[in-house]
């Protein structure tokens, strides 16, 4: 029989050498972020559109994609979004970082669910407010930026920081792919040491994803506050 | 471009004989889940002292580690618990010799447990209190008033989120394959490793998950209707 051991010194030992590869991993987040949300955008307003075949189509896509696990579709975008691409263009994309495919990936289902978020958030605000702004004669685009925008950003603040939280938790899958993010590395030093210390190497990478949420919850607290600050409501501190 | 649909007709029934499994870990964590999270909701609202700040810590913990990774603290971290407190120290009981399925639905039952408290703690307290007051004027007792009063209310508001969590916990549910546990998903990767042919596994795995999506979608929207209905919210047209 052999000793069970549980190694406490292993984790604190391994977190630096751990948190190098956060980088990788705020990279991939940053990135999906960006084209998630900036693409979401794009989708709502197809969706809110006239044209009711452009609208139909973002709503099935939107379907599709929600009820897609995120590893079945980063799997789907890495094998098959080479392959399709050969065969319909000829373009060869198979050389590309496994990074992009994963941002890709990830980029796209935030798209989706943000595009329902951002389209009920739309759907609350008062409509009196934009035929207002019409009427003083406001362009379509000063519309969006000083009525729509502020105002429905802060109504989906808090949706906006689950979506984040999930998108955090999602780039974790990525190591299947062997990119060495946070959890990659942690099991190649845990593979350094034999297999042997796989309990200790995966706390120390909860405790990373821990301390990353905690910092993005904050942050998007600061935000609401931010704002918040014209608004006379008491919505700001029940939300915990 | 490949693409060979009679690898999809050949996959289908071995990922078919495993959507049992991928319902047993969708429907018993939220099941429990629903249960374990009115009770922590109710230690959160009442503020009982230690406890609510040790559930408070649980949650976030739950809320912010990816599950993949939690599968993995369960998977290596049970085995040496249970060595620490029953075997002295010696390892007796290896990772490989517990159940995996039995890991996953602990894991998942926590983590949904998590989640629905937060649903259900938004729900109880959306509920007007003065209707509490009323009822105590009534001479009801408290646990009356959460019976016939609060929860009543609280499930109509709950309910959407709550169905919002059960379509997110069937797609969740696919990372068990990290700790190969064989639902949907791990079939689909086994065969698609086998036969060198991803796309297609991929392609057959991501539509059952959609269908059930769908299906549970269109089932959930029903029972809110029937609710609001029942609650007198929206009248029969």
């Amino acid at each position: 029989m052999v000793a069970e051991t549980f190694d406490l010194k292993f984790i604190i030992d391994i977190l630096p050498r751990v948190l190098k590869a956060l980088p990788t991993t705020l990279y991939i987040t940053a990135w999906s972020a960006i084209f998630g949300w900036l693409f979401g955008l794009v989708f709502t307003f197809a969706r809110i559109s006239r044209y009711k075949v452009l609208s139909g189509a973002i709503g099935v896509c939107t379907t599709v994609i929600r009820g897609i696990p995120t590893v079945v579709l980063l799997y789907l975008v890495y094998f098959g979004l080479p392959n399709l691409l050969r065969g319909t263009t000829g373009i060869e994309i198979s050389q590309w970082e496994k990074t992009t495919f994963v941002i890709i990936a990830m980029a796209l289902e935030l798209a989706m669910t943000s595009s329902e978020m951002f389209r009920s958030a739309y759907n609350s605000l008062d409509k009196g407010q934009l035929e207002a702004a019409h009427a003083l004669g406001m362009t379509r685009l000063q519309r969006f930026r000083r009525i729509i925008f502020p105002q429905g950003l802060y109504v989906i603040l808090p949706n906006l920081s689950s979506a984040a939280l999930a998108l955090i938790q999602g780039t974790s899958l990525v190591y299947t792919l062997g990119v060495m993010d946070v959890l990659g590395r942690a099991r190649q030093i845990n593979s350094n040491e034999f297999g042997l210390k796989s309990l200790e190497a995966y706390i120390a990478v909860a405790l990373i994803y821990w301390a990353f949420s905690f910092v993005i919850t904050c942050l998007f607290k600061l935000l609401e506050r931010w704002f918040g600050r014209g608004l006379k409501t008491v919505a700001s501190s029940t939300s915990t | 471009m490949d693409f060979k649909f009679s690898f999809i007709w050949e996959t289908l029934p071995s990922v078919l004989a495993a959507v049992p499994i991928t319902m047993l870990l969708t429907f018993f964590p939220v099941i429990v889940g629903a249960v374990v999270g009115f009770f922590l909701a109710l230690v959160r609202i009442r503020k009982i002292p230690v406890f609510s700040q040790l559930v408070a810590l649980y949650l976030s913990f739950f809320r912010s580690v990816p599950t993949l990774l939690l599968l993995f603290i369960a998977y290596f971290g049970i085995p040496k618990l249970l060595n620490f407190t029953f075997n002295g120290g010696m390892r007796v009981v290896s990772p490989s010799s517990l159940p995996s399925l039995a890991s996953a639905l602990l894991v998942l039952t926590l983590y949904a447990s998590a989640f629905i408290c937060e649903i259900i703690r938004g729900a109880l307290s959306s509920v007007d209190m003065r209707q509490m007051e009323a009822a105590h004027a009534l001479g009801m007792t408290k646990f009356k008033t959460y019976i016939r009063i609060v929860i009543p209310q609280a499930i109509i508001v709950a309910l959407p989120n709550y169905f919002n969590f059960v379509l997110g916990m069937l797609k969740g549910s696919s990372v068990v394959f990290v700790i190969s546990v064989m639902d949907m998903m791990s079939v689909a990767k086994v065969a698609a490793e086998d036969g060198y042919r991803f796309v297609e596994a991929y392609v057959l795995v991501g539509v059952m998950y959609v269908i059930f999506s769908v299906v549970f979608s269109l089932v959930f929207g029903r029972v809110e209707h029937w609710g609001k209905m029942h609650m007198g919210i929206i009248v029969k047209a």
